[in-house]
């Protein structure tokens, strides 16, 4: 294979003519075919598909950026369970003067509700117990909630975006997708399809990581499959790092044997799945093969990795008191931006329990308060390595919370339902523009008024800060070609720097 | 190219042997109908039958050949046309040996005829895909000479036309774009024939590169419909794409003097003329950096520029690995990160030398002011992190002329002369201070006000005892009589409206109505 450039088909091109190819063959000239058959056929032509000088050692299809790209990374924190946007960043005075008043049905409009609360008698408007400041960004202000004073500070760096909303109401299909863009579970995540279109920085650490910090209030089920590759190659697939014991299982060599001992173990396991991959031409072979090497590479710099003694006591500090706690949101914060400088492609964060019901204001201070110190940090200190203008820092639940309170309202104490009509999140970072809010909701934060965005606008954009046109990344399963937005999504431009 | 492949391939090149003899049993069973017409005696049947069918069998060997030739890059509209008469010339056969089975002998003829009739038309596309468009007739119309530099005899091109842009538009264009093809329109072998210009009349605008079809469509994605030249030929390199944008920017003139061979031009035009832009990098080279997981790959899709990252392997990377790996690829790096290395001063006149770098990352590493000095008076590089490195003097960063970042936190540098690199506007410089945004504004403590009432001590908002007394009785947005379960405060006061929708009106632009209240 010559020319890297690229006069040659991209692999990827390659992989499609080859198909094509193959359907050609399947029907008009099956007569010919018809000996060899068509998995015969494919396996003949798809040989030598990768051409091994254009692809690193782990050899995955990968696309590249279609334009050079603003952001290289992509660090998302997901807070699973719904944060209330009204007592974290939706700023609304004026309900103050409506405590307890029912919720008008001019703005209910007869929306769903979910059961835990459509069989209330009375929708109470509840006004957050918070108090709110105003800090300089690139505009007149963000008003932010007590809860995240240091978040707050980092306003200038950040894009509040007011006006997210989705299609579910459940957690479940809400982290589904908002993950993966479809609420039903079998998509690939947004990792995966990170990983899919720009590949690895990184040879020797996974592109697509996960961390996940436990939470303090009510905690739903965290399934692998966000995090899954869906129909892309498995190789795309989240790694879980753990935060006990060893942060990857089974990736230590067993008592007596030794480092020589395991790669003479790999390199024979590698001939036999070389042989089986060049009969076969089964791409899950490759993956296994990639990941044997992947996770021998491993065993050197995962150690390293998640060793923070480099780290000084000042960076230390910045994270906050719990940064020394293995798993904590403090410690995965800084984790994420290890990872990030090593060239990890995405980093998903998950911080559990935002699912507040009832007793909304204490359990709310606990969990703000684990994250706005550990999530300021990595902002400014991703800032002054030079790392946040090509990462892409994404904060945000998978819906928003009610304005009117689920079980008893009172002065000190309320809960929130889901809602998936309004939310609030945030970006930072790689090319997105710094110190705005965009968006607005109606005055009880319940409809939108402004701008409004869906998940599929969000992924578009944020795959355009990482050079990729969403409309033309995509993969093809059960014969059609599949897209991280399907067929929506629009690049929000008021958003780019 | 596994075994099976090359079998294939094989299989595919029989197509020219094989295709002859299709030809040549129509052309027997032509003859021996026309000698039964003539002799008045039908021949033998069964001499009919066994040749018709061998035709037919030949005919379709020589499709199902052809179409496996025609995966060898054949994509031409000669070839899609040869492909199809080919085809139905194959069936017609079959068809003609199905009929003359059944004794349908009129039917028979008439399918011979139509075939032989397919069969000129087939053959002489065939021909022209072997032996090239016009090969046949080239004796009676031999091909127009288009100046070029190859050409010995003529005097040598003394236009910038003749001498640089005939030879890339004859080698990448004239083929679909010229004398024997004219697809859209467009013929690009004269210059009467550029000026002329195609079907869509903006193909070349004159100083206007970016309004030039010609030059645009070089440029789209190699998956646009629109690109040229068409994915499947050959592709024009940056600096014959260079060279075109600059010939149309300078006005596209056929008569202007040569502007110069790109070497002899570099002098004449560094200091602000766009450079002939990087060729690819060599494949060997990356090959050997992918060999030692270093990430380097094109910024973007049919870039040829590079971003390369030693993160994976930042522990082992030393001076020597660095010259050696990145060497090769000096003219294609853009970015570049050594975080974390072990690279010491020497490295920096490595990276020096690189003419289009434009962000270098080397925080984290030995770097000190020798060493930066290296890239004192450096042109291209916009962003610069020195983080955490030794680098404590200021001198060699403002000789940069294109710098815009600079990311110093943790390097040596003094507080004044953070604060004289500040001065200059141009120039961000990130230094890593935490400046506490402290808020601008805190709200005052929020005070909870019912607007129907107060609740009661009791835990459950339920209505309360003594409902509040509105200052108004006449809604101030309607001007009709209030409803007592609408109140709403504004400043201190409470006031009553008629219904939601004027509480609304009046919550949002209270000031507009105020002045109805009673004082």
């Amino acid at each position: 294979m010559a020319d890297l450039r690229y006069t040659t088909p991209h692999p990827v091109e390659q992989h499609y003519l080859d198909l094509t190819r193959r359907r050609f063959f399947g029907v008009a000239g099956k007569t010919l075919a018809a000996s060899l058959g068509t998995v015969a056929l494919g396996s003949l032509l798809g040989a030598g598909v990768t051409p091994a000088s254009t692809q690193p050692a782990s050899g995955p299809l990968v696309l590249g950026p279609h334009f050079p790209p603003r952001a290289k990374r992509v660090i998302y924190l997901h807070m699973e369970g719904a944060p209330s946007q009204l007592d974290l960043y939706d700023y609304k005075p004026q309900l103050r003067a409506r405590f307890g008043e029912e919720l008008p049905d001019s703005i209910r409009n007869g929306q769903r509700l979910t059961g835990m609360t459509s069989g209330q008698a009375k929708f109470p408007v509840a006004p957050s117990v918070m108090r709110f400041s105003r800090y300089k960004n690139n505009e007149d202000g963000a008003w932010v909630s007590e809860l995240l004073p240091h978040t707050g500070e980092m306003s200038h760096e950040i894009c509040y975006l007011h006006s997210m909303h989705t299609e579910a109401i459940n957690h479940e299909p809400g982290i589904t997708f908002v993950q993966t863009g479809n609420q039903q579970p079998g998509r690939p995540s947004f990792g995966a399809w990170a990983s899919y279109g720009l590949g690895s920085m990184n040879a020797n650490l996974p592109t697509f990581v996960v961390l996940i910090t436990q939470g303090l209030g009510n905690m739903q089920a965290l399934s692998a499959r966000f995090w899954g590759s869906g129909f892309l190659p498995s190789e795309h697939q989240g790694c879980k790092l753990r935060s006990a014991g060893d942060p990857v299982l089974f990736l230590k060599d067993p008592d007596g044997v030794s480092r020589a001992d395991r790669r003479r173990m790999l390199d024979l396991v590698g001939e036999l799945n070389q042989k089986e991959m060049n009969e076969s031409l089964d791409p899950e072979v490759r993956t296994r093969l990639a990941q044997y090497e992947m996770a021998y590479r491993m065993q050197m710099s995962v150690p390293e990795l998640t060793d923070f003694s480099d780290e000084d006591e000042e960076t230390l500090n910045m994270y906050g008191p719990e940064v020394k706690k293995p798993g904590s949101f403090a410690a995965n914060c800084l984790l994420a931006r290890r990872l990030s400088e090593r060239g990890v492609r995405f980093v998903q964060l998950y911080m559990r329990g935002w699912d507040q019901h009832g007793n909304l204001p204490t359990e709310i201070r606990a969990q703000a308060k684990a994250v706005d110190q550990p999530q300021a940090a990595l902002l400014a200190d991703l800032k002054r390595r030079g790392l946040l203008d090509e990462t892409l820092v994404v904060w945000g639940g998978e819906f928003g919370r009610t304005v009117y309170s689920q079980g008893t309202l009172t002065e000190t104490n309320y809960g929130r339902d889901h809602h998936p009509r309004c939310f609030s999140m945030w970006a930072a970072g790689g090319g997105i523009k710094p110190g705005i809010s965009y968006g607005k909701t109606d005055d009880f934060s319940y409809n939108i008024v402004e701008n409004p965005v869906d998940v599929h606008d969000l992924h578009a954009t944020l795959l355009h800060c990482l050079g990729i046109d969403h409309t033309r990344m995509t993969f093809r399963h059960q014969g059609r070609d599949f897209r991280l937005t399907d067929v929506l999504g629009n690049v929000r431009k008021e958003l780019l720097a | 190219m596994s075994i099976m492949e090359q079998v294939f391939q094989f299989v595919g090149r029989l197509h020219p042997m094989l295709l002859h003899a299709p030809i040549g049993l129509l052309i027997g069973l032509v003859f021996i109908e026309l000698l039964s017409l003539v002799k008045r005696k039908p021949l033998p049947r069964e001499v009919r039958g066994w040749l018709s069918w061998l035709a037919a069998l030949a005919a379709a060997a020589s499709v199902g050949t052809g179409l496996i030739l025609r995966q060898e890059g054949f994509g031409s509209d000669t070839a899609n046309l040869h492909q199809w008469l080919g085809i139905s010339l194959g069936s017609i056969l079959l068809i003609a040996a199905g009929v003359q089975q059944f004794g349908r002998f009129v039917m028979y003829r008439a399918a011979l005829v139509v075939a032989a009739a397919l069969a000129v038309p087939v053959g002489h596309l065939g021909a022209s895909l072997t032996y090239g468009e016009g090969f046949l007739t080239e004796p009676f119309f031999p091909k127009e000479k288009v100046a070029t530099t190859s050409d010995l005899t003529a005097p040598p091109p003394t236009t910038e036309y003749a001498a640089h842009i005939a030879p890339i538009l004859e080698l990448r264009c004239v083929g679909c774009h010229g004398e024997t093809k004219d697809k859209g329109g467009l013929k690009l072998h004269t210059p009467e024939a550029i000026a002329k210009g195609g079907d869509l009349g903006n193909e070349l605008v004159a100083f206007k590169p970016d309004e030039s079809e010609i030059y645009r469509r070089l440029l789209l994605p190699l998956n646009d419909e629109d690109h040229m030249p068409p994915k499947s030929k050959p592709q024009p390199d940056a600096a014959e794409i260079e060279t075109l944008r600059a010939w149309i920017a300078a006005g596209a003139s056929f008569t202007s003097p040569i502007v110069g061979s790109a070497p002899a031009a570099a002098p004449k035009t560094a200091a602000n003329a766009a450079p002939a832009g990087p060729k690819a990098a060599d494949p060997a080279a990356l090959a050997a950096l992918h060999d030692a997981l270093v990430h380097a790959t094109p910024i973007a899709q049919d870039s040829v520029l590079l971003e390369v990252d030693f993160a994976a392997v930042a522990a082992t990377t030393d001076d020597e690995r660095v010259a050696k790996l990145l060497t090769p690829i000096s003219g294609q790096i853009t970015e570049l990160s050594l975080s974390r290395t072990k690279i010491t001063n020497s490295s920096m006149k490595v990276i020096a030398g690189f003419p289009h770098l434009k962000r270098l990352d080397v925080s984290n590493t030995a770097i000190d002011d020798a060493g930066l000095a290296a890239l004192a008076g450096n042109k291209t590089i916009e962003e610069l992190i020195i983080a955490r490195t030794q680098v404590g003097d200021i001198a060699t960063i403002q000789t940069m002329s294109s710098l815009n970042h600079l990311f110093c936190w943790g390097a040596k540098l003094s507080t004044e002369s953070i604060a004289t690199l500040k001065q200059n506007t141009k120039l961000v410089v990130e230094a890593g201070e935490i400046q506490p945004q402290a808020a601008v504004e805190v709200e005052p403590q929020p005070v909870l006000v019912a607007a129907a009432a107060k609740p009661a001590p009791a835990p459950a908002p339920a209505p309360a005892a003594e409902p509040l007394k509105p200052i108004n009785t006449i809604c101030p947005v309607s001007g009709k009589p209030i409803d007592m379960n609408k109140l709403v405060v504004y400043k201190g006061r409470v006031v009553g409206l008629c219904c939601e929708h004027c509480a609304e009106q009046f919550l949002a632009e209270p000031e507009k109505f105020a002045d109805k209240l009673p004082k």
